[in-house]
């Protein structure tokens, strides 16, 4: 494994499989996958439909269980782990960004960020806060509703509450997928900069090119397998690969 | 279309269940009321059909106006009337009938049939076909101590031919031995009374009408009219009669029997009125919600091109549809309900009958019309709403539960239509006349009101979640702050929700206002005006401040006895109905040198003790209205129904302070029975003379009522404790109905919830995913239906401390002079109000915190 390796990785898989149904109708979403993503890094994980990225990017990040196989998130195991351990690990060490920006309509963009942190039960780092507002650029618009605030705007204040934590990783399940190319780059850009400046790990699920090129490193994913990856990727490489790949 | 409609039954049974429980249970109140009521009148009904079916014209004489119930109002006809009819050509039979009352004394020296007003004693004439009744088994008295009894009567006694009884009348009870058992030509009871049957000359003597009928009945030869009879007889008689021809006699006798069947419609009208507003409310929201979350559906049957008159009609459809289903099974549930009540009601004894259940097409009609038309006004609105689903929707993820600001045009017709609606309550609580258009007026007002509310509440709902919810961010932390913004979130739902429960909460509270305030009204006028040591009445007659109605005479030798015990002094009081000037009015006629030792009456004008020969006093209460000034002369005619008594000039000889309405007049005993011969004696009144203890003067009261089991002995203390337990009963009793309504709003509660879980499954999941709690989840839920049951009891307690108010100042006229708020029992019910609500959320909580995360990712 190239790269700049930073101590233990930010979140790991080892002999995942995920089964879905039992017997004749069962389909294995994940297939026995190892692999490994390092802290301080952007990766990507990328395949055509129904290859597993998704299914994969829930279990390592303790949304959904495994079937056999064991994900860990700097250095837990996440197996091990009951109900209530998980919801505390979730809430003070991941952090989620979604495809729909999925803001609670009810509390405005800077409650929206804080959440996790008054979840806890703990008093916001304010100074952490405005910081992420200002990287954000979404400073002038802490009091308002999610309504008020345009897609691009919503993805940065959902960003922002996935970092209020300063997780482990930070998991980003198609960040762009309800943006416009503009917005969306804009987005990536904000992402990497985020890895560069304060080392934050982040493990992106993505099925454009364009996104993925973004990241330092390109995981494949082809029916439950990992089948390939990709170092320092461009557009061109990676839409490549996933051509040869489906074909 | 349709089939659409149909789809959507099968797919929402859930909710549409509880959208049915809301309709049934206030159609199912209604439609048992009705059978019951039905029920119990036509059995009295058919009754007395049978009991004189072969009466083809009965005389009376003129009603007495001591309006006492039972054929015994009537004053008596002398003999000679019997021999009169008897001649009339067209009468084939004819006989005197005495009727009175006569009650069986038990062993235990107790009353059989309890405090009923429908113990009879009745003559045996000659003619079988004229009695109201057959006999059964053994035989017809022939002496003097022989008596038969009704059959039903005899069969729950479990008597034997030959038992020797003892019975209470105008007399000290007597002994008489059963002869035999008599029964109506259909069932075992007759007229619905307790039935004893005695000689002619017995029954004349023991009901206190030697020389004298009741009524005398006749039959007719084949062929001729009943009314052709009737005016024969009549002409034949002469004037201060009443003739009525058999069936109009039938029916005056089922009447009077039919007025011991309880009735308070109006209160009954009231609380059906409640449950179905409450229930209409409930409808409306869960429709309202169903058609946000089905925004999706609708958007897309407009993109394949359905006309938005066919959503429309589609959602129309579907809830008219629900409404018969649920009409009907209210309807099932009412007549259920019946049949337990009637058995229940049976099994303690009370008044039966053999008839069925009487299920009128009224009933059936009224109860479905009713059920279905209110579910489907209250599912107009958000029909309206769903036609108006733009077909965009479809394609485009709309923030859902995203709520419009409130615009200004709202707020004006919010305003607009809500002062209307409080001006239309005002107006039905403080109107004196027409109970069925005070309800209208009240009820029109309150859906007014609540809709005026519905429009203002994004202004007003929100402070006043922030001012209940205010502890639970405390208390719970996070959860906590997030259920009370959620409550806030769509404040119009949120008020529809609370609506319900404010309806129901306020009208529980007036009522706990209302019952405190009447016992202590009570309380400081008995302090006031009654200074009688003891109260004798008629066991079936309720204490002495209820009025003329449900009065029964006491036997006049009861005074005779009392008069003659040394250490009292004794006062006798007898309900008067009159008209005065027109104007219909009771009171009393009292003996003027003995009531003041027994009544207080504040300041006069004129004096109570000096009250003359045709003139009577007035109460300053009662005056006022009239305009009566002492000396003036005043035009009054006692009632009776015949126009040849005319009334009679009398003074205005005292006014007095004090006094409730009922004895807002007062006569002297001599002038009314002047007028009146019939006058019954409604009560005495006793005080112990001085020098005389409290415990010689029971002993002395005692000792004169012996023998007459009939009459119940009162003291001031006992009277007071009989009139709160008779107000805390009724209470108790329609506070119980209104239980009902409340429950159908916690329901609402349940159901708005539940159903904001399902909408809000994807801001669930994404709390979940950023590390809420199942707890955390649980709590918020509940939180949320927390605040909004306080919210809801809250304002509920407010409007009915307003409603309290206005009902106690528009009452005080009438004896609802002191206002009493019962703070405790009100606090309990916000806190009842909140704990509902962490109930009712218990189960939507639970389903929320088992929603699945993964769902928060799934992009659809």
């Amino acid at each position: 494994m190239a790269g700049t390796d930073t101590g233990a990785p930010a979140a790991q898989a080892f002999e995942a499989t995920k089964v879905f149904g039992i017997s004749d109708t069962s389909v294995c979403a994940l297939d026995a996958v190892t692999v490994s993503f390092e802290a301080g890094r952007f990766s990507a994980i990328m395949g055509p439909s129904g290859s597993g990225k998704s299914t994969l990017l829930h279990c390592i990040s303790g949304l959904d269980s495994l079937s056999s196989g064991s994900a860990h998130i700097g250095g837990i195991d996440l197996s091990a782990l009951s109900e209530r351990e998980l919801t505390k690990l979730r809430r003070t060490k991941v952090g989620f960004v979604f495809q729909g920006f999925n803001l609670l309509p009810t509390l405005t963009a800077g409650e929206n960020i804080e959440l996790p942190v008054i979840l806890d039960g703990n008093r916001p780092d304010a100074e952490w806060v405005a910081h992420l507002a200002r990287v954000l650029g979404i400073t002038d618009r802490l009091h308002h509703r999610p309504a008020q605030l345009s897609g691009g705007q919503q993805q940065r204040v959902a960003v922002a509450r996935a970092l209020v934590n300063r997780p482990t990783v930070v998991f980003a399940d198609e960040p762009t997928g309800n943006l416009d190319t503009r917005t969306g780059v804009a987005l990536l850009e904000l992402l990497a900069r985020i890895v560069e400046e304060d080392g934050q790990s982040v493990v992106m699920v993505t099925h454009d090119p364009v996104a993925a090129s973004h990241s330092d490193r390109v995981v494949f994913l082809l029916d439950g397998r990992v089948v390939d990856e990709l170092h320092d990727p461009t557009a061109e490489r990676i839409a490549h690969r996933l051509t040869a790949l489906e074909s | 279309m349709w089939r659409v409609v149909l789809r959507n039954h099968q797919q929402h049974a859930l909710r549409l269940a509880l959208v049915c429980l809301a309709i049934a249970v206030g159609v199912a109140f209604l439609a048992a009321t009705f059978v019951l009521t039905d029920t119990d009148r036509a059995a009295i009904a058919s009754s007395a059909d049978q009991a004189y079916a072969n009466v083809a014209v009965a005389v009376q004489g003129p009603f007495s106006s001591s309006r006492l119930p039972g054929l015994a109002g009537h004053i008596l006809l002398p003999e000679d009337v019997l021999t009169t009819v008897r001649r009339v050509s067209g009468v084939s039979q004819a006989q005197g009938e005495v009727d009175g009352y006569a009650q069986l004394v038990g062993s235990n020296g107790v009353l059989i049939g309890g405090n009923t007003s429908l113990a009879r004693g009745i003559s045996v004439g000659p003619v079988p076909s004229l009695r109201p009744f057959v006999l059964g088994a053994g035989r017809l008295p022939s002496t003097s101590r022989e008596v038969v009894v009704d059959a039903q009567t005899f069969a729950a006694q479990g008597w034997h031919l030959g038992q020797s009884v003892r019975i209470v009348s105008d007399l000290p009870i007597r002994a008489f031995t059963i002869v035999g058992v008599v029964r109506s030509r259909q069932t075992a009871d007759v007229l619905g009374a307790t039935l004893l049957g005695f000689t002619v000359p017995e029954a004349q003597q023991l009901l206190g009408s030697e020389g004298h009928f009741s009524v005398v009945l006749c039959a007719s030869h084949r062929g001729l009219p009943e009314d052709v009879l009737a005016s024969r007889v009549a002409s034949a008689i002469g004037p201060g009669y009443e003739v009525l021809t058999g069936s109009s006699f039938a029916r005056e006798s089922a009447d009077f029997s039919s007025a011991g069947v309880p009735t308070f419609s109006a209160v009954l009208d009231a609380v059906f009125g409640v449950i179905m507003l409450v229930g209409a409310l409930v409808i409306f929201n869960i429709i309202s919600i169903l058609v946000v979350q089905r925004r999706r559906e609708l958007a897309l049957l407009r993109c394949v091109g359905a006309w938005r008159s066919q959503i429309y009609r589609s959602v129309l459809g579907e809830m008219a549809v629900i409404g018969v289903l649920a009409s009907a099974a209210g309807l099932g549930l009412g007549i259920a309900a019946a049949a337990v009540l009637r058995n229940v009601s049976n099994g303690s004894g009370a008044q039966t009958s053999a008839a069925g259940l009487d299920i009128s097409p009224r009933t059936v009609l009224v109860s479905l019309l009713v059920g279905t038309a209110t579910t489907i006004l209250a599912s107009l609105l958000p029909a309206i709403q769903a036609s108006r689903v733009p077909p965009v929707s479809a394609l485009r993820q709309d923030v859902i539960g995203e709520v419009a600001a409130s615009s200004r045009r709202w707020r004006v017709t919010g305003l607009v239509v809500g002062g209307l609606g409080v001006a239309l309550v005002a107006a039905g609580l403080l109107a004196e006349q027409g109970r069925a258009a005070e309800i209208w007026l009240v009820g029109g007002g309150m859906a007014l009101g609540l809709f005026g509310l519905g429009r203002l509440s994004p202004l007003v709902v929100p402070p006043l979640i922030a001012l209940v919810g205010w502890p639970l961010p405390r208390l719970v932390g996070a959860p906590g702050l997030l259920g009370r913004k959620n409550a806030m979130h769509n404040p119009r739902r949120t008020a529809a929700t609370a609506g319900a429960l404010v309806i129901g909460v306020a009208l529980v509270s007036l009522l706990a206002i209302i019952a405190s305030s009447a016992k202590a009204s009570s309380n400081s006028q008995l302090d006031q005006s009654l200074s009688a040591g003891f109260e004798v009445v008629h066991t079936g007659t309720s204490p002495l401040t209820d009025g003329p109605s449900g009065s029964q005479a006491l036997s006049p030798r009861v005074l005779q006895r009392l008069q003659a015990q040394p250490g009292l002094t004794v006062s006798p009081f007898e309900f008067v109905t009159f008209l005065l000037d027109g104007h219909g009015g009771y009171g009393a006629a009292v003996d003027p040198s003995t009531i003041s030792k027994m009544i207080s009456f504040g300041t006069l004008q004129g004096s109570v003790t000096a009250l003359s020969h045709g003139g009577f006093a007035v109460s300053v209460q009662q005056a006022a209205p009239l305009h009566l000034t002492v000396g003036e002369h005043v035009d009054v005619a006692l009632v009776d129904e015949l126009p040849s008594r005319g009334s009679t000039e009398m003074q205005v000889d005292a006014i007095y302070a004090q006094g409730d309405h009922e004895s807002g007049f007062l006569f002297s005993t001599a002038t009314v029975s002047e007028l009146d011969p019939s006058l019954a004696l409604s009560a005495v009144l006793i005080r112990a003379k001085p020098g005389v203890s409290s415990r010689e003067a029971e002993a002395a009261v005692a000792s004169a009522t012996k023998g007459f089991p009939d009459a119940s002995v009162l003291n001031v203390a006992a009277v007071r404790t009989s009139e709160d337990q008779r107000i805390a009963s009724q209470i108790n009793l329609i506070t119980l109905l209104l239980a009902l309504a409340i429950i159908v709003a916690v329901l609402g509660i349940v159901n708005t919830m539940a159903l904001s879980v399902v909408e809000r499954t994807r801001e669930l999941a994404v709390l979940r995913a950023v590390g809420m709690s199942r707890s955390q989840i649980v709590g918020m839920v509940q939180g949320e239906a927390a605040v909004i049951g306080a919210v809801g009891a809250a304002c509920g307690v407010v409007l009915g401390l307003f409603l309290g108010w206005a009902f106690q100042r528009a009452l005080s006229s009438q004896g609802l002079t002191d206002l009493m708020v019962p703070w405790t029992r009100l606090v309990v019910y916000v806190v009842a109000g909140a704990a509902t609500g962490l109930v009712a959320g218990s189960l939507p909580a639970r389903r929320a915190a088992r929603v699945d995360m993964l769902a928060a990712i799934a992009s659809e």
